[in-house]
């Protein structure tokens, strides 16, 4: 599959920081950015929703284009904002997925339902900035906070720990500090919580979706 | 907090039952829910499973299902088919051949729009399956229970009649009425008429009920889900034009 230039993807981000808007890229697996994004792979942007505007004129102004986002018409619950559009630039190739809060989809029928408001809350107090070289850089999550997003995501979105997601969970576990860490699982995983940790500090992913749900222990 | 981890064990809210919500959830690592219109109980597992006995026992005391077992049903048919079992009159087995009998099924027109259909037994997709056209029930939407697949189930179920025939335990395939129409058994039947084929004579047991709530209107049901697909296009499309 086409890789999108390089220099088009620093082009982009170097935009964005020098607005000063206010965003999270919230994962970089396999280090896809800025060198390895697939032509029409869409890059996750966690915004404010009060900021949805600035970020519309933003791309706009960019030549984007909005079109509809293909989760449009899924259940959004508990205060999730939907995501209503998604931004595509034919020039670039470089698609944006504007999304407000850091949600997951139910494993009931897939209704994203948001992560606890201490996550949410905890993603845009804790943001950092990951400077990859002299000229390319974005804000990301904590390493705490992208550590429990990237299990959360396993689990509820994909159902399966791929590769890049191991290996990446892996690296952030020695990165973490554990106390907080299993703080921030617990209004996920409840009970679990500790199992999970273990299966994550012993590498053994493969057991992990199939023990979450037979788990029985409350 | 919000669990993402919650799984509806059960749903029989109902805006004509007595209950307009009636919801069991697990909320895995948390609790099993149960939802009674406003009430909500909690429940530890290990606490859910014997209330869940003692609802069981209750109901097999009650002998509300016409001197049957309570273990003889499959328990999600005894959920859907509650709001009619107070005017179960009575309940006969008798022979018919598996030909004589029809199905429905539920076929997909749309990615968002699925209609039933009634057919007969060499039309089903499990049937089909077992001739080896897997295509279709493989990806066949239905009810299964936690842990297995539409396969998996199919094939357990082919080696179970196999090894203790039919009915085993007295599980029956079940038709209501006069009508030959299958509501709990559509595996079996076809497991059946794969190994002893479309001719072959089963016993199945027949349901009588009184008045006319229970009947089948696949023309009434296909309409109501048509015009509300049709109805969620429209509003789709002018709402984009507003916007």
């Amino acid at each position: 599959m086409k890789l999108i230039e390089t220099n088009e993807v620093k082009a982009i981000f170097n935009l964005l920081n020098n607005s000063k808007l206010n965003y999270i890229i919230t994962w970089n697996i396999n280090n896809e950015l800025p060198s390895h994004l697939k032509a029409g792979k869409d890059i996750d942007i966690l915004v404010n929703k009060k900021d949805e505007k600035k970020f519309v004129h933003f791309f706009r102004s960019h030549n984007y284009k909005a079109t509809n986002h293909p989760f449009k018409y899924d259940i959004f619950l508990y205060g999730v904002d939907r995501f209503e559009f998604k931004y595509m630039n034919k020039n670039n190739q470089i698609d944006f997925d504007l999304v407000f809060q850091l949600a997951v989809r139910s494993l009931d029928a897939g209704q994203f339902i948001p992560l606890d408001k201490i996550i949410q809350e905890s993603a845009w107090m804790n943001k950092r900035f990951e400077k990859l070289s002299d000229d390319f850089g974005y804000w990301t999550l904590s390493y705490e906070d992208e550590f429990v997003c990237l299990i959360a995501r396993s689990i509820f979105d994909k159902r399966e720990f791929k590769s890049g997601y191991r290996k990446r969970i892996t690296k952030l576990f020695n990165l973490v500090d554990k106390k907080n860490t299993l703080e921030k699982l617990n209004m996920i995983f409840f009970k679990f919580t500790p199992h999970l940790f273990k299966y994550i500090e012993n590498e053994n992913y493969d057991e992990i979706i199939i023990s979450y749900l037979k788990f029985k222990e409350y | 907090m919000s669990n993402p981890g919650v799984i509806t064990l059960v749903n029989a809210s109902s805006k004509k039952g007595k209950f307009r919500r009636f919801v069991i959830e697990d909320n895995i690592g948390e609790a099993i829910h149960l939802h009674i219109d406003n009430m909500r109980i909690d429940f530890t597992v290990e606490e859910f499973l014997e209330f869940s006995e003692m609802t069981k026992k209750s109901l097999s005391e009650l002998n509300f299902i016409g001197g049957q077992n309570i273990e003889s049903f499959d328990e999600h048919f005894l959920m859907k088919c509650s709001g009619y079992l107070s005017k179960l009159q009575s309940i006969s087995i008798e022979e018919i051949k598996l030909s004589s009998l029809k199905f429905i099924i539920h076929k997909q027109y749309q990615k968002d729009l699925t209609l039933f259909k009634l057919t007969n037994i060499s039309k089903i997709p499990s049937y089909e399956f077992l001739k080896g056209n897997c295509k279709e029930f493989l990806n066949y939407k239905q009810y299964n229970y936690f842990g297995t697949n539409n396969e998996k189930r199919l094939l357990e179920l082919v080696k179970s009649v196999k090894e203790n025939g039919y009915p085993y335990l007295n599980k029956h395939i079940l038709l209501f009425n006069g009508e030959n129409i299958v509501r709990d058994g559509q595996h079996r039947a076809a497991v059946l008429a794969h190994l002893y084929g479309l001719d072959y004579k089963i016993k199945v047991m027949r349901f009588n009920y009184s008045g006319k709530s229970h009947k089948v209107n696949i023309n009434k049901n296909n309409l109501k889900k048509l015009s509300l697909w049709f109805a969620k296009k429209v509003y789709r499309r002018l709402k984009s034009y507003i916007r």
